[in-house]
């Protein structure tokens, strides 16, 4: 946490070298995330390209008091995400691009987390890929505590259905 | 409070934090809430799985944008036009694919999963504490140990982990007998306005911890990179190596032999077995390799199957009973002339595998 602070402090203070060693190490994690929230490689690259673009502007709009550094990237990397896809039309929804095959278990998870609202999908993949806790769910996704908790229940309800029965019911 | 009441609180409970009583109670009872935990379990350690599969796949990092007109002058030349002959065009191509595998290996390296510090602790003189506490860096743990009539508050804050190494802020203070009774309300309070000792724990090595009040407790853990998913203390997701039984149901058939409710075994390594004793059958003694007289049964996650002398047994615990690729052979005996001193009652433990007395 200290490094993070220092290495923060001199991104605050416009250090090039700073900032390129901060987005070097998280790039791979907000990436990841954006895929999850927009299905799209292609998009996650350009709107993760935004997220830094904007903390790069704005380094000071971050309060290490309030959250933590990777908790605040994610939270301006979900909010990117939601601007794009109000951004896109309305008949065209983005498609999942292929991903590699594997086999086993993985495979039928992988399909059945697929089928899950990004919504959800954002909210599993924090919680239990990120390890985020419930505080800085309530941060990055700019909801109360109670929803936090009652959002993860239907998504791993929503998850455990289509795992099991091979189908999404009704929501 | 029934099912549909309760089931909100079995996500909540999934993920570490405290649920009301009765929500627990319901919980530990129903076949039901166990197997939605069950579950929940399984489907966390997949996507982890997911993302594990991911993470050697993801791309090449671009260059940042937001960096764009910072470029240093010395790597200028990157984005200047410069006329260069054919014949040089086709070596830095050739050199190019050349090197190609070796910058995806140092990028797939670069990727930083968090880590996480899971760690237990118990007092000097014990044998290792089950690592049954978890937190990543900036995170805060506090507990009650309540041991050999001792009660001692600690509060844990992670600062820092890499590998080797983990640093670590720690307050322990010894409490008064009553303190569990009087409510941990006043052991946190109390906890509250100690100062914080700053300690360094190395990686495989035990680290002594002073108690103010006298004594001394040894810690013991290990870095991983990914969140430790625990019930009850347990590992949720044991090792290949482990065996876990956690609030295990014996049942033959339809017919229900043992609900060992609230009981739980933790064998560490291939040194031990878990050990039920359900009466009316006998000592069930589990393990990860063959043993004398010992039959085959089949771990699926939650669920042992086996068949001893003619008749088929489930074993259903809250839990993945092993970790490894599921299901995976694992080795029973029942020893039904077994004199056990608990007479009518179960029992549940571990069983030393080169000896002969239960742990």
């Amino acid at each position: 946490m200290r490094d993070e602070n220092a290495l923060w402090a001199r991104v605050v203070g416009r250090n090039p070298e700073a900032f390129e060693k901060f987005y070097q190490d998280q790039y791979p994690r907000v990436r990841r995330f954006l895929s999850i929230c927009l299905g799209s490689a292609s998009a996650a690259d350009d709107v993760a390209q935004d997220t830094f673009m904007q903390l790069w502007r704005r380094p000071q709009t971050f309060d290490s008091s309030r959250s933590s550094l990777t908790a605040y990237l994610l939270g301006i990397a979900r909010k990117k995400a939601a601007d794009w896809w109000r951004n896109q039309p309305r008949a065209e929804t983005a498609v999942p691009e292929a991903r590699a095959e594997s086999s086993g278990p993985t495979l039928l998870l992988k399909d059945a987390f697929e089928q899950l609202p990004p919504e959800q999908q954002t909210i599993l993949w924090l919680r239990e890929v990120e390890g985020c806790s419930y505080e800085e769910l309530t941060r990055i996704l700019d909801i109360p505590l109670g929803t936090v908790k009652s959002r993860l229940f239907a998504a791993r309800e929503e998850l455990r259905r289509v795992w099991k029965t091979g189908s999404r019911g009704s929501i | 409070m029934n099912c549909n009441e309760a089931e909100s609180f079995v996500s909540v409970l999934y993920d570490g934090e405290s649920v009301p009583l009765d929500a627990a109670s319901h919980i530990q009872g129903c076949e039901s809430c166990r197997d939605r935990l069950r579950s929940y379990s399984e489907m966390g350690a997949e996507l982890r799985l997911m993302a594990s599969g991911a993470t050697s796949l993801a791309a090449l990092t671009p260059p940042c944008k937001a960096l764009s007109h910072h470029r240093s002058p010395r790597l200028a030349f990157l984005s200047a036009r410069v006329l260069v002959p054919r014949f040089a065009v086709a070596l830095l191509l050739a050199a190019l694919i050349a090197t190609s595998t070796t910058i995806v290996v140092l990028r797939a390296q670069s990727e930083k999963p968090t880590l996480w510090f899971q760690f237990g602790v118990d007092l000097k003189g014990r044998g290792p504490a089950w690592m049954n506490q978890s937190g990543k860096t900036g995170s805060d743990q506090g507990f009650v140990l309540w041991i050999d009539q001792q009660v001692i508050g600690v509060h844990c804050h992670v600062t820092s982990i890499d590998e080797r190494r983990v640093q670590l802020e720690i307050r322990a203070l010894k409490l008064e007998p009553d303190a569990v009774r009087k409510g941990l309300f006043y052991a946190e309070r109390d906890i509250r306005d100690l100062q914080d000792h700053p300690f360094t724990y190395i990686v495989g090595e035990s680290l002594e911890i002073p108690v103010e009040g006298g004594g001394a407790l040894v810690l013991h853990g290990q870095v991983v990179d990914h969140q430790p998913k625990l019930i009850w203390g347990l590992p949720a997701e044991p090792g290949s190596d482990q065996i876990v039984l956690t609030s295990p149901l014996v049942l033959s058939g339809q017919t229900l032999l043992a609900n060992v409710q609230g009981g739980s075994s933790f064998a560490s390594d291939r040194n031990s077995g878990g050990m039920i004793y359900v009466p009316g059958v006998g000592r069930i003694v589990i393990a990860l390799q063959p043993m004398p007289g010992a039959v085959q049964g089949e771990a699926n996650w939650g669920d042992l199957n086996f068949t001893w002398q003619g008749k088929g047994y489930t074993i259903r615990t809250v839990s993945p009973i092993t970790g490894g690729a599921q299901p995976r052979t694992i080795w029973v005996t029942v020893d039904s002339e077994h004199p056990w001193s608990g007479g009518s009652s179960f029992a549940i433990g571990t069983w030393p595998l080169t000896a002969s007395s239960p742990q």
